[in-house]
């Protein structure tokens, strides 16, 4: 492979707008994926040496806004840190609202991979319907913190909204629509050849490969690792409730979507039942001050685990506050997955892992010249129309509703 | 399911300083700086634990690197602590030839507080621009900016 | 040419003659839920301008400028909404829990930023030993308010809530390097002045 600075640089605008910008350089040798560069941080915005400037109070605000689809588990995972470090229990009532939380909004990120997955290979209406679906989950989350991302809702000792009264039926109501259309979508996909056809045995990650780049949450769980942070460091309400963990061997694309939309009914039966069972009483506890010593904490976030840590010298401040987002181990990965794919496969297989829609945008294909031969348009094209040949072949209806026999 | 990592470390038990619980579930392990690459190897390798993540601190008299791993089974944490006290020219041997999952990690604790890693198979700079002076890192408690 | 199935075709028409899902904002109105967090508003006559909303502001939007020159001295309360994050941190730590509060307001969008700012402005009450701040007049009038009886006990805050029925406070020359006189004890001194002297006696 031949390095060549002057293309990574004609690559394209960098939008400064979108979080979490990454580049991915791939190598191609005819149709197959040679080899794959990932740069990462053209936008680093400090937020571990923001956070030390800092009240422990204000830091939640700052590492909500990590991730806009994870706004509620970074918040978490850096309040349970704190409350390790300073050893506060938090009341059952506020860990009820952050499970009820933090589920609604793993159904929402989930609901949004699926429609992104279904727009890279051609399904223009599953995109459409699982957003349309993913709206009153937003919607209910407005109602019960006040903003439908960054709900800012914990805080050191507890949380600072209740759920509201009378808002319990309207989750319930809301969960069955959710519910109802999921279903409908798990059997669509496990009924669609065109799909089978289409993701099945594309970007496999093995078990073994899995273990080696420590991937972590439904990455890791469609490669068969049983690993789920709800599960093996039981936090908030989840020990109170009965759920099962999802996984699959196979450690394809397919299964990554089947993973995916197993998980959503799962969370919604969460949800349903910490809804029921909601008891009521103090909803925080008041931390006066925060200690010197550690603390840990993790998170099962949509993408993986999120873990802070977080030390303090006994000031107001944490000294230091690392983040470690599940992205940044499950982006590495992409080197076991894709090289030595098909290049109209790269799009999907960078999508599976779930990372945010930027990552995937900013992509380019160097052949072997070093020149720029596809830019991110081209590939989404190409990975469409893999599609619609599969599905003409099958003798299928093509999908996304172009109904055209051309 | 309860983690008794004094056992589990027994065969590497002469190169590691201490074992510290912290609380429940959270051990903290020292580890003198020679005898990082065999004691995270035997816990990555032999007991396969999960990497986490490692942190870099820029602390009182000297730069600390903790590498966080996950024991999954029991849901701890086992963190293993290097001192690193020479402030002047401060470097740890690498862990990322045989955990590709540290390479980015031990790049950016190389960008953002200066610390070397010794046998790191990439080391390029990952979180810094390019055009950012050398010697100049940014978490490192003298950083002005 | 393949003809459409029943069931697709059921749903087309029921597409079309369904209700609209999207809203036909900036044409009509969006109503937002009761605990919307929107634009922080001061309540001006609630808000005592003692400055805990600025210290717990994580972004810096309410900024604090004093002017202990200006006659009469008076601190400013300024509030950036551009820079406002809407997290809800300034009304949870007010003093009065009624000074500031968020509005539902959130159509704030505009092109010019000079303009998204509004400023409150506060007359301050001075040390009259040292020129130090004591605080806010309206603060000291609220915690007289809420001591009742027990503010007799203070000369500082007494004098300052009713300096404006007697006419004003007396402003002397800072004189912080002289000794402390007995005098003094009716006068508004800041904690610091007011330690010395109860060390001093």
């Amino acid at each position: 492979m031949k390095e060549n600075a002057s293309s990574i640089i004609a690559v394209g605008p960098l939008h400064p707008l979108q979080e979490e910008m990454e580049f991915f350089q791939l190598t191609r040798d005819g149709e197959k994926v040679t080899d794959i560069q990932v740069r990462i941080s053209y936008n680093h915005r400090g937020i571990e040496k923001l956070s030390e400037t800092l009240q422990f109070d204000q830091i939640p605000y700052l590492v909500s806004r990590i991730c806009g689809i994870s706004s509620a588990s970074h918040p978490l995972a850096y309040v349970q840190a704190v409350e390790e470090l300073a050893g506060v229990k938090v009341p059952e009532w506020a860990l009820y609202v952050s499970t009820i939380i933090n589920e609604l909004e793993r159904i929402h990120s989930h609901l949004l991979w699926v429609g992104l997955a279904g727009h890279f290979i051609g399904y223009d209406t599953v995109f459409m319907c699982t957003w349309r679906y993913r709206e009153p989950v937003l919607d209910l989350l407005e109602q019960i913190t006040g903003n439908r991302n960054n709900y800012g809702n914990v805080r050191v000792g507890g949380c600072r909204e209740d759920i509201p009264d009378g808002m319990e039926s309207k989750i319930l109501q809301e969960l069955a629509l959710i519910e109802n259309k999921t279903e409908m979508l798990t059997k669509a996909v496990l009924d669609a050849p065109v799909l089978h056809a289409r993701l099945k045995g594309i970007g496999v990650l093995t078990k073994e490969d899995a273990i080696r780049y420590a991937v972590v949450g439904p990455t890791a769980r469609t490669s068969g690792v049983d690993i789920d942070v709800r599960r093996d460091d039981p936090y908030a309400a989840y020990p109170m409730l009965d759920w099962k963990v999802i996984t699959q061997p196979q450690g394809d694309v397919f299964a990554k979507a089947v993973v995916r939309l197993l998980e959503t009914l799962e969370s919604i039966k969460m949800v349903r039942q910490a809804v029921r069972r909601l008891p009521r009483g103090p909803i925080a506890v008041e931390v006066k001050d925060i200690p010197p010593g550690e603390g840990l904490g993790h998170v099962e976030a949509p993408r993986g685990e999120t873990f802070h840590y977080v030390r303090s010298d006994g000031a107001n401040r944490p000294v230091p506050h690392k983040v470690r987002a599940p992205s940044y181990v499950n982006v590495p990965l992409f080197r076991a997955s894709c090289i030595g794919a098909d290049i109209a496969d790269v799009t999907i297989t960078l999508a599976a892992v779930d990372p945010c829609y930027s990552c995937t945008e900013r992509m380019a294909v160097v052949d072997n010249a070093g020149k720029i031969a596809l830019d991110f348009d081209r590939l989404l094209q190409l990975s469409r129309e893999k599609t619609f040949k599969i599905a003409r072949q099958m003798g299928r209806p093509l999908p996304g509703g172009i109904q055209c026999d051309g | 399911m309860v983690l008794d990592v004094e056992q589990m470390l027994r065969p590497v038990a002469e190169k590691v300083r201490s074992i510290r619980a912290a609380r429940d579930r959270r051990w903290f392990v020292d580890c003198p700086v020679q005898y990082v690459v065999p004691v995270c190897r035997f816990l990555f390798e032999q007991v396969r634990l999960r990497f986490v993540i490692s942190t870099g601190v820029d602390a009182e008299g000297c730069f600390e690197v903790l590498h966080h791993f996950c024991h999954d089974g029991s849901g701890s944490f086992v963190t293993v602590r290097v001192c690193i006290p020479d402030r002047s020219d401060p470097h740890l041997d690498s862990i990322a030839p045989f955990m590709p999952t540290a390479e980015w990690i031990e790049r950016e604790i190389q960008d953002l507080l200066g610390i070397r890693f010794d046998g790191h198979p990439n080391p390029k700079r990952l979180i810094l621009a390019d055009d950012w002076p050398e010697g100049v890192y940014p978490l490192r408690k003298d950083f002005k900016p | 040419m393949r003809l459409p199935k029943i069931r697709e075709l059921g749903e087309a028409i029921g597409a079309i003659f369904g209700r609209r899902y999207t809203t036909r904002f900036p044409a009509c109105p969006v109503d937002v839920p009761e605990r919307y967090r929107g634009k922080p508003e001061f309540d001006t006559d609630k808000c005592i301008g003692c400055g805990a909303c600025v210290n717990a502001c994580p972004t810096e939007a309410l900024t604090l400028v004093e002017d202990l020159n200006a006659r009469p001295p008076f601190r400013r309360l300024t509030l950036r909404w551009d820079r406002c994050i809407f997290c809800g941190n300034c009304s949870e730590n007010c003093t009065t829990s009624e000074g500031i509060k968020l509005s539902r307001q959130w159509d704030l969008a505009g092109l010019d930023r000079s303009v998204m700012s509004e400023e409150h402005t506060f007359g301050l009450v001075l040390c009259q030993r040292c020129g130090a701040v004591v605080g806010t007049k309206k603060h000291i009038i609220w915690l007289c308010r809420r001591l009742g009886p027990l503010a007799y006990s203070n000369p500082t805050l007494l004098l300052a809530s009713g300096a404006d029925v007697l006419g004003g406070l007396a402003r002397g020359p800072v004189r912080q390097d002289q000794q402390v006189e007995i005098g003094d004890f009716v006068q508004v001194l800041c904690p610091r002045c007011r330690y010395q002297l109860n060390i001093s006696f």
